[in-house]
Order: structure tokens, then C-alpha cells, then sequence
């Protein structure tokens, strides 16, 4: 009985992969409620909405990432992420991603398409995978990416690492 | 208009209080008017508006600008006469414009722009309102701006319609809807005073040649009507006559068909009566009579 206490239910994907839910801001992840929550509203920093990715792809603390919709506009923007590219997440939202981040190898094969892999995991088809970036008119700095899907409703989430 | 206090909009986000202040010091939205104790109101439509985004976005920055963007929730007639009563010509205009997006020009005038209208009116006996005044004036323009907008005519047949409203009178307004709605649906009309000289009707009838006349507004005399559409009768073959919202009051005029109140509703009942009179034959040529 005591070892059925200690269990706790999971949440999984279509696939059986763990889900697990973390703030669109500042990335935090909620302990577990018995009952849904009342809003999805982060009630740790009050700035981002409660969202689910996979657990291997779902942001670490500190981690910075962006949230992108198959238009490929920046839907939702870390704290973190605000610090590294130096803009307020009000300002990034609706902007193209290319305006933050473009492949780091424009020759290699997986960085060739960045962009319709974003396009791809935002609409449901793609897979997630890991890919090098570097930010937008910077030279000597890589991040490795992490890009999968995430929701609700469904987007691409890109966890720099 | 219904607001809420902090608490209770903050209850409906499921969030704090300090959050909902977090988020009009940072974001400016959703702000809050202060009553004369400085306790903050908020705007229900603004909270419901946000509520909705919060299921269609991914952060709380992108929620306020989709609601910032949508206003304050869907287009009512109720958000159209807060803005009449405001005298806010420019934010009525964009409450119609917002309906156009997902109501047809028809439904909108009759489901928004109306209702919207007719909440100002103040008891027959009472003189209007300058509410009431500045919504008549603006409506007007509103259908008069769309009337010419619409399409032109497809079909030969003609109606004319005799508006015996006064002034600031919300009979005037559902006159020129009946005409919109007929014009829209590609027919002849022509919107007339029933204060008419008689002696330039048969110039008018000559003009036209309507297969329908319609008989609306409540200010006229009721001989002054019956005139006309005896009138009309003698000079027109086959020409029908009918009553739109009352025109004829409660008079026993049973040759008279009545076609409610709703100007879309009219428009199908004389659709339905030109698409009939079509299908049983063609309209003698000889056309006009002599008027006597």
C-alpha cells in the first residue's frame, strides 16, 4: 500500500512518452494538482501560460527556448530567452524567427531545412530532433537545439542548450 | 455596461489579484476605470475577451494582444449602444466593421445595429434623448453608406415603400433596412415621404412601375395612406399593397397583408410573393393606368 501511495499518475502522448507541463515564461514546471487548475496562468511568475511538452524535450530550469507556429512567428519567448537575444518577450512575439535564430551551418543537411522543420513539428507531422543554431547577425556563438512539439494549442518548441 | 471588482475578474482568469495588477502595470491591459473611492472596475467584456485567448495562445503577452485586438468581445448591440451613449462615432463604426467579419450586412443591420438603436429610445411621450439623436443621425449614414454600396439591380421588378415615420423615430431606421435588405437582394426600390404631393405620384409610379408597395412608419394619418394606396391601385395594374411594422395601425384592412416587423422577414414575405407572381405568368405589358 505504501509503494501505491507513492505513485503518481502521468500524463503521456499518443506515443506513450511522458508529458510533462512547464510555464511559457519563465519555464517552471507545476507540481502536480489532484484537481485541474482554474487557469492555466503560471502562478509562479504570472507571465506565461501552463504548457505540455515531452519530457526529454520540455526546458530545464534556466534553459532559454522560444515557441513558434507554422506561420514560423515567435508565439511565446522564455525570460532567459529574453536575456540572451536582449528583447522584451512583448516585442518578440509575432516576429519571424528568423529574426532570432538561423542555422549555424548553412552546408549542413539537418540545418538546411530548419525552417520547414519548425514549420513540420508546429503542424503535427515532424519529429522531434536536435539541430545547431546561432543567433541572427552573430558569428562564434552555437547553441544545440532541441525542437519538438509542444501545446496547447500545438506548436514547435525550441530549447537552446 | 457590466464591470467587475479586482477580485472577481481575477476569480474569472483564475489568477491573484497581484497578478491582474502585474499585468496592467506591465502590459497596460486589461485597465481598469476607478470609481470615486479609487477601487478599481473592470470591464467583464475585456476579462471574458482575455479568458478566451488565454485557450488560444501560448504566452499571456500574445493573450492581451489578441484580445486588445478582438475589443471587447464580440460585436453586440450592447457594446454598440455603450459606444452610442458615448457619442464615440469612430468606435461604432468599427463595432459594424468587426460584425461584418462574421455576420452578413443583412444580420448585422438587424441583429446589431437595431437593437442597438432601439434600446435608446426613450417612451412616446418623452422628448429624445441627444443620445438618441446622435444614434438616428449615425445609423442613417451607416445604411445610406451601405445602400450605395450594394449591387446593382438584377431583377426588373420594382418596390416602393412609403415611409410615414417621424423625425427621431426608429420606424425611419427600419424603413431604409427594408430598402437595403430589397436592394441587396437585387430589386428596384425607391424610399418615399407618405407626406407625398398627391399630385406627383403618377410620376412617380411612372418612373418605377413597382409591382410592390409597402406602407410603414405610424405618424401618418391613416386616410393619408389609404390615399395612397388607392391611388397606386387605380394607377398601377396588379400593383400589390402591404403593411410593414403597423403602418396601418389596428385598422380592419384585411386586403391589406401585413409583413412584420423584421426588415429580413419582409424582405423573404415579398421575395416570396414577386418569385410566385413570377412562376403563375408575366405582368401584363400595358403596365401604368391613367391616373384620375
Amino acid at each position: 500500500m505504501r509503494r501505491l501511495r507513492a505513485l503518481r499518475p502521468v500524463e503521456v502522448d499518443e506515443r506513450g512518452l511522458e508529458l510533462v507541463s512547464f510555464c511559457g515564461h519563465c519555464g517552471l514546471r507545476p507540481a502536480p494538482l489532484a484537481a485541474p487548475p482554474a487557469s492555466r496562468v503560471c502562478g509562479h511568475c504570472g507571465l506565461g501560460l501552463v504548457l505540455q511538452a515531452n519530457a526529454d524535450l520540455a526546458p530545464r530550469q534556466d534553459e532559454p527556448f522560444l515557441i513558434v507556429d507554422t506561420s514560423l512567428s515567435v508565439c511565446a519567448m522564455s525570460a532567459a530567452a529574453e536575456e540572451l537575444f536582449g528583447i522584451d518577450e512583448t516585442d518578440a512575439v509575432n516576429k519571424h524567427i528568423a529574426d532570432f535564430l538561423v542555422p549555424a551551418d548553412a552546408n549542413a543537411p539537418s540545418a538546411e531545412n530548419l525552417l520547414a522543420l519548425l514549420v513540420d513539428v508546429a503542424g503535427g507531422s515532424g519529429e522531434a530532433c536536435t539541430t545547431v543554431v546561432r543567433p541572427r547577425q552573430e558569428f562564434g556563438v552555437r547553441f544545440w537545439a532541441r525542437i519538438g512539439p509542444c501545446g496547447s494549442p500545438r506548436a514547435a518548441l525550441l530549447v537552446l542548450s | 455596461m457590466s464591470v467587475l471588482r479586482t477580485h472577481a475578474a481575477a476569480a474569472m482568469l483564475g489568477v491573484s489579484p497581484n497578478t491582474l495588477r502585474s499585468w496592467e502595470r506591465r502590459f497596460g491591459y486589461p485597465m481598469p476605470r476607478r470609481t470615486s473611492g479609487g477601487h478599481r472596475q473592470f470591464d467583464l467584456a475585456e476579462i471574458e475577451a482575455l479568458r478566451q485567448a488565454f485557450e488560444e495562445t501560448h504566452n499571456v503577452s500574445s493573450a492581451i494582444s489578441i484580445a486588445r485586438e478582438r475589443g471587447c468581445g464580440p460585436s453586440s448591440p450592447t457594446r454598440l449602444r455603450s459606444a452610442l451613449r458615448r457619442f464615440e462615432e469612430l468606435e461604432a463604426d468599427r463595432i459594424l466593421e468587426e460584425s461584418l467579419a462574421v455576420r452578413s450586412v443583412e444580420r448585422t443591420v438587424e441583429e446589431v445595429l437595431l437593437p442597438a438603436v432601439d434600446g435608446l429610445c426613450s417612451p412616446d411621450d418623452e422628448p429624445p434623448s441627444a443620445e438618441l439623436g446622435f444614434a438616428l443621425r449615425w445609423a442613417t449614414g451607416w445604411l445610406a453608406a451601405a445602400k450605395r454600396v450594394a449591387p446593382a439591380s438584377t431583377r426588373p421588378e420594382g418596390v416602393l415603400i412609403f415611409d410615414a415615420s417621424g423625425q427621431c423615430d426608429i420606424d425611419a431606421l427600419h424603413a431604409q433596412a427594408l430598402e437595403l435588405c430589397l436592394r441587396r437582394a437585387g430589386l428596384r426600390t425607391l424610399l418615399l415621404t407618405a407626406e407625398l404631393d398627391a399630385s406627383r405620384l403618377a410620376h412617380v409610379l411612372q418612373a418605377l412601375n413597382p409591382r410592390l408597395v409597402v406602407l410603414t412608419g405610424r405618424r401618418a394619418w391613416l386616410d393619408a395612406l389609404a390615399r395612397i394606396a388607392y391611388q397606386t391601385r387605380g394607377a398601377v395594374n396588379l400593383v400589390e399593397v402591404l403593411d410593414f411594422r403597423g403602418a396601418l395601425g389596428d385598422a380592419d384592412l384585411s386586403s391589406v397583408p401585413r409583413l412584420g416587423m423584421s426588415a429580413v422577414g419582409a424582405r423573404d414575405l415579398l421575395l416570396a410573393r414577386l418569385n410566385g407572381a413570377t412562376a403563375a405568368g408575366p405582368r401584363r405589358p400595358e403596365g401604368l393606368a391613367q391616373v384620375s
